[in-house]
């Protein structure tokens, strides 16, 4: 009996530590903490809680980039429709530290020469 | 199906949910406490079947602990489809959230089936059944809210 208390417990312990290993997309864990930029044309958008995700093709390299919750957005002076497809954007922001992982959290952004900081504490 | 989805995802009330700031904060904050009261409840009646504490009566703690549980159950409930909503189809899609629901609703069956056999309390089954069950039962929850956790890790 005893034994499968502790089998229990071992399990549990076992599950809970899984967590912790995971990769993360919230937060800035998984980025390298250096920016990069990337322009291109806006083929999907996919904007609301819990945070908004652009699909960017970059001359054929499709990025995947991570932009701000609804207020993070509408703070940065982005309008509803700012960020819609066929529009040219062009992001600087942190690359995932997985190089084959073309994902990109956006910092900043730009729509022709205006500029939107999501993160205006980060530079 | 995916009409079912797209229907609720761009209700009213799903596209309020969406841009809200600290109506989707409230709604996720909620969950969380849902949960944690639904499995820490569960784990307390679990280690007891699992043969912990054997002075506590088991009639008297549940008791207690099944209202508490059901009651949980059913805000975690409310509170996952208010989030669901929002993103309907794309949530529908991740493997990881069918591997939750399916695992929900395995436990759910369970919990039914093992009541249904050995009584409310479980009194009717043996000593090594009830450890069997309360090991399940952890396991299951337990694994329920890894998946669900890891939702947001593994899809984004």
């Amino acid at each position: 009996m005893q034994r499968s208390v502790w089998s229990v417990l071992l399990v549990g312990a076992l599950m809970l530590g899984s967590v912790g290993a995971a990769l993360a997309h919230h937060g800035w864990r998984w980025t390298t903490g250096g920016n990069i930029e990337v322009t291109g044309i806006i083929t999907a958008a996919q904007l609301g809680n819990p945070h908004g995700v652009l699909t960017v093709d970059a001359d054929g390299q499709v990025w995947r980039v991570e932009v701000g919750q609804p207020w993070r957005n509408e703070r940065a002076g982005l309008k509803d429709g700012d960020l819609k497809k066929g529009v040219e954007v062009r992001i600087v922001g942190e690359p995932s530290a997985d190089i084959k992982d073309k994902r990109v959290k956006a910092e900043r952004l730009y729509l022709g020469k205006k500029e939107y900081k999501l993160y205006p504490e980060r530079d | 199906m995916t009409a079912v989805w797209s229907a609720l995802q761009t209700s009213d009330l799903a596209v309020w949910i969406n841009l809200s700031r600290w109506v989707y904060a409230g709604i996720a904050t909620a969950h969380v406490l849902a949960i944690a009261v639904l499995i820490g409840s569960i784990l307390i009646l679990d280690l007891r079947l699992v043969g912990f504490a054997r002075r506590l009566d088991v009639a008297q703690l549940a008791r207690l602990v099944v209202p508490v549980a059901g009651t949980a159950l059913g805000c975690a409930v409310i509170s996952g489809g208010l989030l669901f909503i929002g993103r309907a189809a794309q949530y529908a899609a991740f493997d990881l959230f069918q591997l939750k629901i399916a695992m929900i609703a395995i436990a759910l069956a369970m919990t039914l089936t093992v009541h249904k056999r050995y009584g409310l309390c479980l009194e009717k089954a043996t000593a090594r059944q009830r450890v069997r069950i309360g090991t399940a039962s952890i396991c299951l929850w337990c694994a329920v809210a890894v998946a669900g956790r890891m939702i947001a890790f593994v899809h984004g």
